[in-house]
């Protein structure tokens, strides 16, 4: 009996102690110290077990040819995005949105972590060591990937472009036509679509038209040009004002391996 | 093949050191956080079909719960799921997951510990249903925290379809996890430690426990009488039947203290041919021709005192005498539900004093004095005590205090343990270590290494150390039941299986096995010596069939099996309704 009054209490306890975590972290928008703490708690542990289980799934940081031909195609397709941005308007752009000058640094990085079943977000075996600091953009050499929701000094975590909570600015290939792609959640299902929706009222979507990021003032969260995807299926709504799309991302979110952070200089 | 399970098992159920315990916990905590960390690194990122993995530190967590007690499982679900909250993939609120851990860890923990209470077996398979149901609410509890918290991820949607995979998966990786958990708390932790409880007997609910006892002093079974419940309160009794008991290894016809220390001699008779029995209330058992000897429980301030001594009437009139003049008790009893049983077996004693104060309520003392001079001095302040002991050499001196409540308390350190130089083992103080003065110390064989077993208390629930030390001098174990333990016992497996010997075996491998086994009849033992938790004597479900030569003692009618009580019952138990925190 009094060891089950004192489980109790103990009980107690923690709830509040819990509670008032969360509490806090609900006030700081989920960026209270606790993760900070916890970062560079298991960052560390988390490096060697992401070193050791990237041996077994042949991407180990540094070695490994598919890991250096990722890391290749991560800063190719930086700067092909970074190149297309340029060649279709580049001064309006530049002075719309204040582009960075100059070429895109690329930082690459391994996922050495992924987050539960409710979260779409992986942690980078980089960090702010490396140059990272958060709401940069990241992608692959398929396409956008996400940006950088929280750095520690040796770890990023990236918050996915499917994460439900992930908006990203993008506009159509052809036309130009701009929207926003909200994320679904659940990319390590695999087949995650993200719901595209359109600004304007009259632009037309049709299967197979080609995304590309929109860009953000400095460059956070997203550069522009980025490809991001397809539409797979139009989801207007009849008598709805905005059009509406289900878009198929390039990136498999189900395999990410080598990720590259674009470093706004 | 019984021998080995018992020296298995007994291996297992030693009493943990403390050191032990030390490294069980840091084990458990190396355990934890390397879950948390394969969980972050490997099992999130398989590919699974279905879109969701399975938790692997819920399931440990909740593993780890069944198989110790609710405060760890409390603590260990908080700081893994801290763990989880805050390592760097994280993007919920920091606290959820250690919320919602720390909930599914302690009642897991708790519900476990209620169903083992009210079925009275320890049962693996319970554990591990119970777990994989707590880690089920556990996914659930993660998906409606997120939903409460309105965290973007966690929609009603999102919810709908992880959830049921996610169950699934972890049904799927429960097994390990069960299994993982139960090594490591092997030796250490509940699951591991065989507490075989004797089925209880079947009372209706409306059953009154003193017709209870008296029904059963009446029959076979050793005098249990309520106070100034017995009809025959000083008046002489024919010998009774000996109560048999049917210890683990299934010889019948072995007499009380069954499986001693030379398994398959003959049993010793007891000492002036009777039974050791418990008597309540107070009164000497009759026929014995003792008179009430000096001040002798002059208050029972309670309801429900049970106190009883059964004294052999070997020693002639000048040795009462002075029993008489020496024996002193002061019995101070505040509270209710005290049982004082002690049997003073063997040749009666002159000087034997015994001061007895219990403070707290639903004490049960039980000893034998068997040795001139045994003192015996017992303070225990809490409630729910029980202390058994027989002090069988001279000037054995114990005086146990134990802090809590809920302690039980059982030793029986025979021959010239205690004292030294009282040498081998005499045919007497065997004797009179076999005729205890109830079941609970006649569970244990006599001169066996069960002292071992009984040198730290085993703070779990039902616990009974009844230690018959020829060899050791031990301190008074303490053990310590639970609230409304009568005398919650469960049976040593030394005492269970019966085979003392030395046989040779795997220590501790067969534990989950054997007690996968402990239904059978064959492991049952006396229902008064194990008695289940509060509530043991109107609801049960177990019979006495088969228990008591004659077969089935008089159960009265309108009895009603504990299954049929209903859900409140059940509720009461778990502390749902009422229940204090």
């Amino acid at each position: 009996m009094l060891e089950a009054r004192r489980a109790r209490v103990v009980l107690i306890g923690l709830l509040v102690v819990a509670i008032a975590l969360i509490t806090i972290d609900f006030r700081d928008g989920g960026g209270s110290a606790a993760h900070g703490v916890g970062g560079r708690l298991f960052a560390p542990v988390e490096h060697v077990a992401g070193d050791v289980t990237g041996v077994f799934r042949g991407a180990a940081g540094g070695g490994g040819d598919v890991a250096s031909l990722q890391r290749q195609n991560a800063q190719l397709r930086a700067q092909l995005a970074q190149a297309q941005a340029a060649d279709a308007d580049a001064a309006q752009l530049a002075g719309l949105l204040h582009l960075a000058k100059g070429k895109y640094t690329v930082v690459t990085g391994t996922v050495i972590a992924a987050g539960g079943d409710y979260s779409d977000s992986v942690t980078l075996n980089v960090g702010s060591a490396d140059g990272i600091t958060a709401d940069e953009t990241v992608l692959n050499g398929d396409g956008l990937v996400g940006t950088v929701a929280a750095v520690t000094p040796t770890t990023a975590t990236v918050q996915l472009a499917t994460d439900a909570a992930a908006t990203v600015g993008v506009r159509m290939a052809g036309s130009g036509q701009i929207g926003a792609l909200t994320g679904t959640a659940g990319s390590m299902a695999g087949g995650a679509q993200l719901k595209l929706t359109m600004f304007e009222s009259g632009t037309v979507l049709r299967p197979g038209q080609i995304l590309v990021t929109f860009g953000s003032v400095g460059g956070r969260p997203y550069v522009p040009g980025v490809p991001v995807g397809t539409v797979s299926a139009v989801t207007t709504p009849p008598g709805s004002l905005s059009p509406t799309a289900l878009v198929k991302p390039f990136a498999d979110f189900t395999a990410l391996g080598v990720l590259g952070v674009v470093v706004s200089q | 093949m019984n021998g080995l399970l018992a020296s298995s098992l007994s291996a297992s159920n030693a009493e943990p050191s403390p050191a032990r315990k030390a490294l069980t916990a840091v084990v458990l905590a190396a355990t934890l956080f390397a879950a948390v960390i394969v969980q972050l690194t490997v099992v999130n990122r398989l590919p699974l079909p279905g879109g969701a993995v399975p938790d692997l530190v819920l399931l440990l967590v909740t593993a780890i719960a069944v198989c110790t007690s609710p405060l760890t499982g409390a603590l260990a679900g908080f700081a893994a799921g801290l763990a989880l909250d805050v390592a760097p993939p994280a993007v919920h609120y920091a606290g959820e997951y250690a919320l919602v851990f720390c909930l599914a860890g302690w009642g897991a923990a708790r519900v476990n510990r209620a169903i083992w209470d009210m079925r009275g077996v320890r049962d693996p398979v319970v554990a591990f249903t119970v777990m994989a149901g707590a880690a089920a609410a556990g996914e659930a509890g993660k998906a409606a925290l997120g939903m409460m918290l309105s965290d973007p991820d966690v929609t009603g949607a999102a919810a709908g379809r992880v959830l049921p995979t996610a169950i699934l998966y972890d049904l799927l990786a429960a097994p390990f996890a069960f299994w993982l958990a139960a090594r490591i708390t092997r030796g250490t932790g509940f699951l591991s430690t065989i507490a075989v409880r004797a089925p209880a007997p079947e009372f209706g609910v409306e059953q009154r426990p003193a017709l209870v006892f008296r029904s059963a002093s009446a029959g076979a079974a050793p005098g249990l009488r309520l106070a100034g419940t017995g009809e025959n309160y000083h008046r002489p009794q024919a010998a009774r039947r000996v109560p048999r008991l049917r210890l683990a290894d299934g010889r019948a016809g072995s007499v009380i203290g069954t499986g001693g220390a030379a398994p398959g001699t003959a049993a010793v008779p007891l000492a002036g041919g009777r039974t050791p029995r418990l008597s309540f209330g107070g009164d000497l058992p009759a026929g014995t021709g003792q008179v009430r000897t000096g001040r002798r429980a002059a208050r029972t301030p309670g309801k429900n005192w049970l106190r009883g001594a059964s004294g052999v009437p070997l020693a002639g009139s000048r040795a009462f005498a002075a029993h008489a003049a020496a024996a002193r008790r002061a019995a101070r009893g505040p509270g209710r539900g005290w049982l004082a049983v002690a049997g003073t077996a063997g040749p009666a004693v002159p000087a034997a004093q015994r001061a007895s104060r219990a403070p707290g309520k639903g004490w049960i003392t039980a000893g034998s004095l068997a040795r001139p001079g045994g003192q015996r001095a017992s303070r225990i302040p809490g409630k729910g005590w029980i202390a058994a002991g027989s002090l069988a050499g001279p000037a054995a001196k114990r005086a146990a205090r134990g802090p809590g409540r809920g302690w039980l308390h059982a030793a029986r350190p025979g021959g010239g343990g205690l004292a030294g130089p009282g040498g081998p083992r005499s045919a007497e103080a065997a004797l009179a270590a076999r005729s205890a003065p109830s079941g609970l110390s006649a569970l244990s064989g006599g001169g066996t290494p069960m002292a071992a077993m009984s040198r730290h208390g085993a703070p779990r629930a039902g616990w009974l150390g009844a230690a018959r030390s020829a060899a050791a001098s031990v301190p008074a174990p303490r053990l310590a039941p639970r609230r409304g333990w009568l005398s919650g016992t469960s049976r040593p497996p030394g005492a269970v299986l019966g085979g003392h010997g030395p046989a040779g075996g795997s220590r501790g491998g067969r534990s989950l096995r054997a007690s996968a086994f402990r239904g059978s009849r064959a492991y049952r033992g006396n229902w008064y010596a194990a008695a289940p938790s509060g509530g043991w004597l109107r609801r049960s479900r177990r019979r006495w069939h088969g228990l008591l030569p004659g077969g089935r003692p008089p159960v009265p009618r309108g009895a009603r099996p504990m299954a049929k009580t209903g859900i409140r019952s059940a509720a009461r138990r778990l502390g749902l309704f009422g229940g204090r925190w």
